[in-house]
């Protein structure tokens, strides 16, 4: 008896674990096809941000402040104002970095530099909302419908897997934007990326795709 | 002379004996033709083709050691899958989303493996693993600027240059770095690195870690396959699995293969294609001369000779030979059309003078004669390292061997009962309407003049010994692969540096010494060697020392102060940099190899084989000349080692065919003229028999560069072919001139020149560039060796006043 109610019990349990399963797989997938089809309206994005990096390389937190302009099909802007002047603007294949110290622009062309390129990829992904395709990469987690939050797992075997152990992106009320991207890396190093006053297709000065300029 | 005469009469006597038995047992021959030509139509279900190229290329030693490289390079089973979204609307996810639907639907045991993202398991670790081996791997010149890189002020650049990465929104990928190489030591290892992943040449975006086009618009799929692109059969079913699974794409993605396989295919569907329809034209043709001009239904015999010799030949070859090239098939036309000019010899002077063994015997001389400088000429070939050229002397001499038999000792037989319905006497007497010697003149001096422009636009011929001219691959092939090259890059082909050894520590070794001796001669940038991210043994021993010789006790301690100094300002914290002080303090130990690092195998799987005769090595270089002549001091210095270059292959296919061809034409041109001479045994008639070979070579070598086509190697062998063909007709237009026998002289030659105009003929329809060139090359040849016999021979021979029945009044 007390073995069939254990079998009985199991089943029961089984049943459940499968029609969630089912369920929060179905539940990924409408809800990545909304954030797609919300953010597929995009053409660009202009955005304040404030980032937190707690890195075994320094004692304390690194705050940057800043802003990122994002522009349809290839174009970023990464504008760094403090604790220093830093800009890296990526068109296309090639990446063009400023710094206020040295005051000198310096070019890349990420064809050359494949881990410069996988770096940058992976990037634009979590800036563009583009995270269907990112499933192969990543198991992701819906963990809260209001605001809605996604946890990606790196899949065993996966490029991500080798820097990174967790990434929680938040969203905004409207589902229009990202509201805050949390990654935690491998090494033990942890990054907290917010962002504020968010512009959808609004018009980007054309001097924002020059990486040394004095665009705010 | 006595025994000359001797000879004639002993062939003379053998020659009616077999023409009696024949006659004698004619339905048993019968029978037995008719069991052999069923047994041969049945064996072609069995032959086995072949349509591999190296069949056509010499057996000299470098040519043979490129082609087997090529064969046996690990590049030669893959395939790759260029994807591209042809709707505007859809985005480079739904292509990577695509591109994994792709690869994993492909399953079957013809394929290896299938790369259409990066397999990153650990490389990010096993990288940081790998910059362990810095010591051994930076060389002296970088370890002699280490005193530089460490003093206060360049250290102080060094933490303000990490800080400032740190910014920069990737700078998660490389702190791992920048922590166990603070000082950027390594930067030269990774460079090169990058540069040996990307020998390729292919212009690659990682996305999500799938390779795409910098426009994101395509993606590459790798395919590793079981099949070599030698592998007609095999190359055919993997090409088909792909198209299929192709086909269960979304249709918003699009997807070309590109490989060398499809070459294979292509090239032999060319050939067949081209096989059939000039096969079907020439068949045509011929029965449509025969049945039009002669209006006799026996000439369906002669129509059947040469296919019936040839397909009996085919069968005979295919058992010596194991195999047979496409293009040797290919070339059944020109055989038939050859083949059949003894049946029409024959045929013309049984209708005119009636099937008697008397007739035979009149035409024997000519016609052996005819036959043997064609033989001869074939002939030459046997003594061609070119298997493809053996087999093609083997299978012309044996349809010509058999063709002569059937039209000297079979034909006759099967003409008796009727007399020659149309032919008259008036048929064979063109030369007579020009016995006027101003009109001889005319017809002599405007042959002058033809043959001496010719030979002016000759000298504008140019000689191509560009292997690619021979690829046959259908244009619809080419059009993918030159759009793939415009998204992808990489439409030079890079050429190759090898470096065979027994074992791989000495591979490593002479690796090292050849990538010394070619950055000299040709720079770093253009040569691309494993030896850059990985020397030998040797090599390593000595930077670990000139390292281990740097970092004395006081060295380190002092470098350690400074980090913590100048890194105050940053906020550095006390471990930022522990992974390479940890390294500093480890025992370094000199490996083969590395030991367990994916990334490390990957990479040397692109550069180093392991074959059974040991090591390769190889290393990569842009195509061009200045740089192969550099590199062939550096190959002649070490043994071991060789080039592999599109243009060096060239050379050596050229140089080898010019020494070749330079053999096989002296042993053809030296049979042919001693065969006309043995024939004619008169200087004088000997030089004018001469008149249509040097028409056809004059009108050859102008004509193809009007033609807009250069000299190339089948069309030399198939002016040597003209040669012994031409002279057939030479010989017999004199032979009649001398002999005046009523054979039917002049109808013969114009039906046999005919015969093989038709079957050269139908080559220019071919779409197959080797069959192509041959076709342009006999058409000229034999329309000016057919035209000069029957208008220059004659008047030649009276202005020469060779003998009074034929001078002027």
């Amino acid at each position: 008896m007390k073995r069939f109610l254990i079998f009985i019990f199991t089943v029961i349990c089984l049943s459940w674990y499968a029609a969630y399963a089912d369920n929060s797989n179905r539940d990924i997938n409408s809800t990545l096809d909304n954030l797609e089809k919300k953010m597929s309206g995009i053409e660009s994005i202009q955005t304040d941000f404030v980032q937190e990096k707690d890195l075994a390389l320094f004692n304390e937190k690194l705050i940057l402040k800043g802003k990122v302009f994002i522009k349809k099909p290839m174009l970023l802007s990464w504008r760094v104002f403090t604790p220093m002047r830093y800009s890296i603007v990526i068109r296309g294949s090639t990446i063009s970095q400023w710094d206020e110290d040295t005051n000198k622009v310096q070019q890349v062309s990420m064809a050359s530099n494949p881990s410069f390129q996988a770096a940058i990829a992976q990037m634009q992904n979590w800036f563009s909302g583009a995270y269907k395709s990112m499933q192969s990469d990543y198991e992701i987690t819906l963990i809260k419908d209001n605001p809605l939050a996604l946890v990606f797992i790196p899949k065993a075997g996966s490029l991500p897997q080798n820097f990174i152990k967790r990434v929680e992106i938040v969203f905004q009320d409207d589902l229009r934007y990202l509201k805050e991207i949390s990654i935690s890396e491998k090494n033990g190093d942890h990054t907290r990326l917010k962002f504020m006053n968010t512009e959808i297709n609004q018009p980007i000065d054309a001097k924002t795709w020059e990486a040394k300029s004095s665009v705010r | 002379m006595q025994k000359h005469g001797k000879l004639s009469q002993v062939f003379a006597n053998q020659l009616s004996r077999i023409y009696n038995l024949v006659q004698v047992r004619k339905p048993w021959v019968i029978v037995l033709l008719g069991l052999v030509i069923l047994s041969s139509i049945a064996g072609l279900k069995f032959i086995k083709y072949n349509n591999d190229i190296a069949v056509m290329l010499p057996s000299d030693k470098n040519v043979q050691r490129s082609l087997r490289f090529l064969r046996e390079a690990n590049f030669s089973d893959k395939l790759v899958v260029s994807l591209k979204l042809n709707e505007d609307k859809r985005t480079t996810e739904e292509l990577i989303l695509a591109t994994d639907q792709f690869t994993q639907s492909i399953n079957s045991p013809l394929i290896k493996q299938v790369f259409g993202n990066i397999s990153g398991k650990n490389v990010m670790s096993e990288m940081v693993t790998f910059l362990k081996y810095t010591p051994q791997l930076l060389g002296i010149e970088p370890l002699m600027k280490l005193e530089y890189g460490t003093r206060p002020d360049e250290i102080k650049e060094r933490l303000k240059f990490i800080f400032k990465q740190s910014l920069s929104p990737s700078s998660s990928f490389m702190m791992p770095f920048l922590r166990i190489d603070p000082l950027n030591l390594s930067s030269g290892i990774l460079h090169n690195m990058e540069k040996l992943s990307a020998a390729s040449g292919y212009q690659v975006l990682i996305n999500s870690g799938h390779f795409l086009s910098r426009d994101g618009r395509h993606a590459m799929v790798i395919v590793k396959s079981s099949v070599v692109l030698t592998d007609g059969f095999g190359s055919r079913k993997i090409v088909d699995y792909l198209k299929n699974k192709i086909k269960e794409l979304p249709g918003y993605v699009k997807a070309d293969i590109i490989a060398g396989h499809l070459h294979t295919i292509s090239n032999e569907d060319v050939i067949k294609k081209d096989i059939r329809i000039t096969s079907i034209i020439a068949a045509f043709s011929f029965l449509l001369l025969f049945l039009l001009f002669f209006r006799d239904i026996r000439a369906v015999i002669i129509f059947l000779m040469p296919f019936v010799a040839v397909l009996i030949a085919i069968n005979i070859s295919f058992l010596v030979f194991k195999d047979l090239s496409y293009f040797v098939i290919g070339m059944g036309t020109v055989i038939a059309g050859i083949a059949i000019d003894y049946g029409i010899y024959v045929y013309m002077a049984v209708r005119k003078l009636g099937n008697s063994l008397q007739t035979v015997k009149q035409i024997i001389r000519p016609v052996l004669f005819g036959a043997l400088t064609t033989i001869s000429v074939f002939a030459a070939f046997f003594f061609s390292s070119v298997k493809g050229y053996r087999e093609l002397a083997f299978l012309s001499n044996l349809s010509i061997i058999l063709c002569l038999l059937f039209a000297i000792f079979i034909l006759p037989h099967f003409l008796a009962g009727k007399s020659s319905p149309n032919l008259t006497e008036k048929d064979d007497t063109l030369p007579k309407a020009h016995h006027s010697k101003s009109i001889d003149l005319v017809f002599v001096i405007l042959w002058l003049l033809v043959v001496v422009i010719s030979c002016i636009l000759g000298s504008r011929l140019k000689f191509n010994n560009d292997i690619n001219q021979f690829d046959g691959t259908a244009k619809e092939i080419i059009k993918s692969e030159e759009e793939f090259h415009r998204v992808w890059g990489s439409k030079d082909l890079p050429a190759i540096f090898v470096v065979t050894a027994k074992s791989l520590e000495r591979a490593y070794e002479l690796n090292d010494l050849v990538y010394v001796d070619a950055l000299e001669g040709i720079g770093k940038d253009n040569f691309t060697s494993f030896s850059s991210v990985w020397p030998g043994m040797q090599a390593r021993k000595t930077s670990l020392a000139v390292w281990d010789g740097f970092w004395t006790k006081e060295k380190k301690a002092g470098f350690k102060k400074m980090l913590v100094l100048y890194g105050k300002p940053y906020n550095f914290s006390a471990g930022a940099f522990s992974p390479f002080i940890d390294e500093l303090e480890q025992v370094n130990h000199l490996e083969l190899e590395p030991n367990n690092l994916t990334f490390f195998n990957q990479l040397k799987d692109q550069f180093v084989f392991n074959k059974p005769e040991g090591y390769q090595i190889i290393s990569f270089f842009p195509d061009r000349e200045e740089y192969i002549t550099k590199l062939n001091v550096v190959s002649n210095k070490y043994p071991g080692t060789f080039l592999i270059s599109r243009k060096n292959f060239s050379r050596d296919v050229s140089r080898a065919f010019t020494s070749e061809l330079a053999l096989l034409a002296f042993i053809a041109v030296f049979l042919t003229v001693a065969l006309t001479f043995l024939l004619l045994k008169n200087m004088r008639l000997f030089l004018l028999a001469m008149v249509p070979i040097v028409t056809s070579l004059a009108l050859i070598i102008g004509v193809l560069p009007l033609a807009g086509l250069s000299l190339n190697t089948p069309s030399i062998i198939a002016a040597m072919v003209i040669i012994g063909v031409v002279s057939d007709y030479g010989m017999f237009v004199v032979y009649y001139c001398k002999y005046k026998y009523k054979t039917g002289t002049y109808l013969a030659v114009t039906f046999a020149a005919l015969t093989t105009l038709i079957g050269a003929g139908v080559l220019l329809f071919a779409k197959h560039p080797i069959l192509f060139s041959i076709g342009v090359t006999l058409v000229t040849g034999v329309a000016a060796g057919y035209i000069s016999s029957l208008l220059i021979i004659p008047p030649l021979y009276r202005l020469w006043r060779i003998d009074k029945e034929n001078s002027y009044a």
